[in-house]
């Protein structure tokens, strides 16, 4: 019997699922959570949300008129290229979106799980990780230190494997893509075996 | 930086890879960056150093809006 303190698991692997088909559908584009965070960190930093870029995307006649200056710009007036022998291909799946698309979907995370906390009636809250998290890592601040630690390493990893759970586990395991699944591996089998380590130093 | 053979590692899930395709003309940039030396591509260089590839940079480094603005 399913804890009803919670949702069940099917409705968050619909959830997900749904929310993955979905944005292909409509933009063409994958999600990842990583790289929401990377991009909304840089455009904290260097004040660019995208919508200038947006703006030239979505606007074919402004977009193929800019293509055209910046090529003659390049190539000079008659670039000497032969027809393509066989058409592109279509445009291949890609993270990109502006990056307060990217804000609005961290967001969502934090809201979905609000959700689900006030209606299944047990929101509260409370910044503990439960009792075997404070028997080994202890409280206060130096709880924090091992959370940012741990912060740290999960972003060195993420950047270092080009995804997390998000980009690899559900995108790329999704579309079959083989460096998915070893990341994904990485990710559940660390996971367990840490759970377990846990478990048996309590 | 070495010379660049075969084609660019990063075409899929290149943004600007698949507006070349819409016009003849545009094949220039496949065909000087994309299937030439793609190490010269900005787009490349910049995600090889982690840095932030915008959608509308192009493989010279110049940036799509500023030329539109022309």
């Amino acid at each position: 019997m399913s804890d009803p303190s919670f949702w069940p698991f099917w409705v968050g692997a619909l959830c997900l699922g749904g929310l993955v088909a979905l944005t292909w559908a409509l933009e063409r584009r994958l999600i990842a959570g990583s790289g929401s965070i990377t991009r909304v960190t840089t455009a904290l930093s260097d004040g660019d949300w995208g919508a200038a870029d947006e703006k030239l995307l979505n606007d074919q006649d402004a977009l193929q008129a800019a293509l055209m200056a910046a090529t003659l710009a390049e190539f000079g007036e008659q670039p000497d290229v032969a027809a393509p022998a066989a058409p592109t291909p279509p445009a291949q799946p890609s993270s990109w979106a502006p990056a307060y698309a990217h804000l609005v979907f961290l967001m969502m995370i934090g809201v979905g799980g609000l959700l689900s906390a006030l209606q299944t009636g047990t929101f509260n809250a409370d910044w503990s990780l439960g009792t075997s998290f404070n028997e080994i890592m202890g409280a206060g601040p130096v709880m924090i230190g091992y959370l940012v630690l741990g912060g740290l390493a999960v972003g060195f990893g993420t950047r270092m494997a080009s995804g997390c759970t998000t980009g690899h586990g559900l995108c790329g395991v999704s579309r079959f893509q083989v460096g998915s699944f070893v990341a994904t591996g990485a990710f559940f089998g660390t996971g367990i075996a840490v759970s377990y380590l846990i478990e048996f130093l309590t | 930086m070495k010379e660049a053979a075969g084609s660019c590692t990063h075409m899929r899930g290149c943004e600007m890879y698949g507006l070349f395709g819409s016009q003849t003309l545009l094949e220039a940039w496949k065909e000087r960056f994309c299937h030439g030396d793609y190490t010269k591509c900005q787009r490349y260089v910049r995600t090889l150093r982690g840095e932030r590839v915008p959608a509308t940079l192009l493989p010279n480094g110049m940036d799509l809006p500023s030329m539109g603005k022309s």
